[in-house]
């Protein structure tokens, strides 16, 4: 009788599957990877998705230009921001509608509110899988602030659908900017805690310092966008490169770290967050009175002309792309929705994750900022 | 930064300027493959996406190509149409292995072959049978209709007064 050996030489033996996600602290969002493990190294990873797919393409087909405005924040969710810009840009582009500057300057201040937002909403996770709990703590309950101020302006805390064709809702209430100033003093003074406490922390250093080195050539290949490309050392930010709103207005460096590993993924999103603050200060200063939107026609008539147009906007995770078809409706004939995170999360994940050990890989889903909702869209 | 459009046109193609940054180039289906190749030869080497339209009117499926050249600050989206009763074209996972992603995700949501890609299989969707989802000819409501049950009172409207009562 031959019973099958248990030994090196089984396959069978030698490796098991491991899901991580859908239902895991480790990953963001209802997204997975199916690991093929030998002992705690990756051999293999295959990503999931479609757990949270909720055809939002298709959803759009059928409705009004406007009605989609309270579909899109959905598609990212700490920073659900960038949609709703990037898609009003496109309309306007298309239909030609002329944004008056006041409300340019209002789309700055929330853009970048909301990459703070994001960036305290991603380290906190980053704490998590460390085991560095207390920065959990603490970023969350600082991003509870913008959230303040989110609520103040728009009404919502998290979706605040508050962009629209030719402007934005509402002007800014009374006292806000004041307010908004009182926010930046107070993250100016956190600030030195977060260095001390996070970026000089041994335990964070000694989990993220060379874990996933990226090289340039390789980022580039791999289309990785954003704060991911930056800190593989080539800067590139679409603020600077093709200015958008009153980006052009304002004084703002790119940061450079340029190592490519985990560590200075994070410290490249620090850099960036006091350039952030720099550029809501010049905003508070810089901008002026007048109206807040240019009219549209009635949404039920607003016929957006025939044509297409690809627009966009440098979220906290790279490029966030609007691919817009217009055939003259009420309605858009299609819209197709570039997320940050579908060429790192999807394509090269399957590559960088093998040969990493098991408790790396949450740590390496975290530094690269991942957002499953924008490629499972 | 205009020649670049120049030397497309030089290759009998049409090309057009819509804003500042962005380019659109029409590829006839045969020759996508080798103007792709120009394109990222030519510092265009970031591949930032790949988009489908339904043309249905039309019979056609259209493929948009969405390139970003970091040395120029440029984008450049590249379009070509192929016939939507016999949906296939080359794969470019030669040029860019990324690409792979991207075409299994239209595969499944357009039903397009894509000819040398060696990985075609489900990706969002599961045990999927039905017309692809994202064409024009899919109807949602027929589709949940079928899916979902409804009560008989629920099919038209729930009626709130009454709920209410």
């Amino acid at each position: 009788m031959e019973l099958t050996p248990l030994n090196e030489s089984n396959d069978d033996y030698r490796y098991y599957e491991l899901f991580i996600g859908p239902n895991h602290p480790g990953i963001e969002g209802n997204f997975s990877y199916i690991l093929k493990m030998k002992g705690h190294t990756v051999a293999e990873a295959t990503p999931d998705p479609g757990l949270l797919h909720r055809g939002f393409e298709k959803l759009m087909e059928r409705r009004l230009w406007t009605q989609n405005l309270a579909l899109i924040p959905r598609i990212c969710v700490p920073e659900p921001d960038v949609n709703e810009v990037a898609y009003c840009m496109g309309i306007e582009h298309m239909a030609k509608i002329e944004v008056p500057k006041r409300a340019q300057y209002i789309r700055v201040i929330v853009l970048e509110l909301a990459r703070i937002a994001s960036f305290l909403f991603g380290v906190s996770g980053l704490g998590g899988t460390t085991g560095h709990y207390t920065s959990a703590q603490w970023l969350i309950g600082d991003r509870d602030y913008i959230l303040d101020l989110f609520e103040w302006l728009t009404g919502g805390r998290v979706y605040h659908i508050y962009q629209y064709p030719g402007g934005v809702k509402n002007d800014l209430p009374e006292g806000w900017l004041d307010k908004l100033s009182d926010f930046l003093d107070y993250m100016g003074k956190r600030l030195p805690e977060y260095d001390k406490f996070i970026f000089k922390n041994p335990i964070i250093q000694k989990r993220t310092v060379g874990l996933g080195y990226i090289s340039a050539d390789e980022a580039i290949e791999n289309g990785l966008t954003g704060p991911n490309l930056r800190a593989s050392g080539v800067i590139y930010d679409i603020r600077k490169a093709q200015p958008y709103l009153v980006y052009d207005e304002l004084d703002f460096e790119i940061p450079k770290t340029g190592d490519g590993d985990a560590f200075s993924r994070i410290l490249q999103r620090r850099l960036e967050l006091g350039e952030s603050i720099k550029i809501l200060r010049q905003c508070i200063k810089q901008i002026p009175q007048g109206p807040y939107r240019t009219k549209v026609p009635n949404p039920f008539q607003f016929r957006v002309p025939k044509g297409s147009y690809y627009s966009k906007v440098e979220s906290s995770r790279g490029e966030f792309g609007y691919y817009m078809v217009s055939d003259g409706d009420v309605k858009p004939y299609r819209v197709y929705v570039r997320g940050p995170s579908y060429s790192i999360g999807l394509y090269y994940a399957t590559k960088a994750l093998v040969g990493m050990r098991i408790e790396d890989v949450p740590v390496w889903i975290h530094t690269t900022d991942m957002c499953p909702p924008d490629f499972d869209r | 930064m205009a020649d670049i459009l120049d030397e497309i046109r030089a290759m009998d193609l049409k090309a057009s300027w819509l804003n500042d940054w962005e380019f659109e180039v029409i590829v006839p289906k045969e020759r996508i493959g080798s103007v792709l190749d120009y394109l990222k030869s030519r510092t265009f080497k970031g591949f930032m996406g790949l988009s489908c339209v339904d043309w249905i009117d039309e019979g056609k499926f259209e493929l948009v190509y969405i390139l970003q050249s970091y040395d120029l600050s440029l984008e450049a989206i590249v379009k070509t149409k192929i016939p939507r009763h016999r949906p296939v074209i080359e794969s470019m996972n030669a040029i860019w292995k990324l690409c792979e992603v991207y075409e299994r995700e239209m595969h499944e949501f357009f039903g397009i072959e894509f000819v040398g890609n060696p990985n075609l299989r489900p990706f969002f969707l599961e045990n999927w049978l039905d017309t692809p989802p994202l064409r024009k000819d899919f109807d949602t409501l027929a589709f949940s209709e079928e899916l979902f049950e409804f009560k008989e009172d629920e099919t038209h409207g729930i009626n709130p007064p009454e709920r209410i009562e």
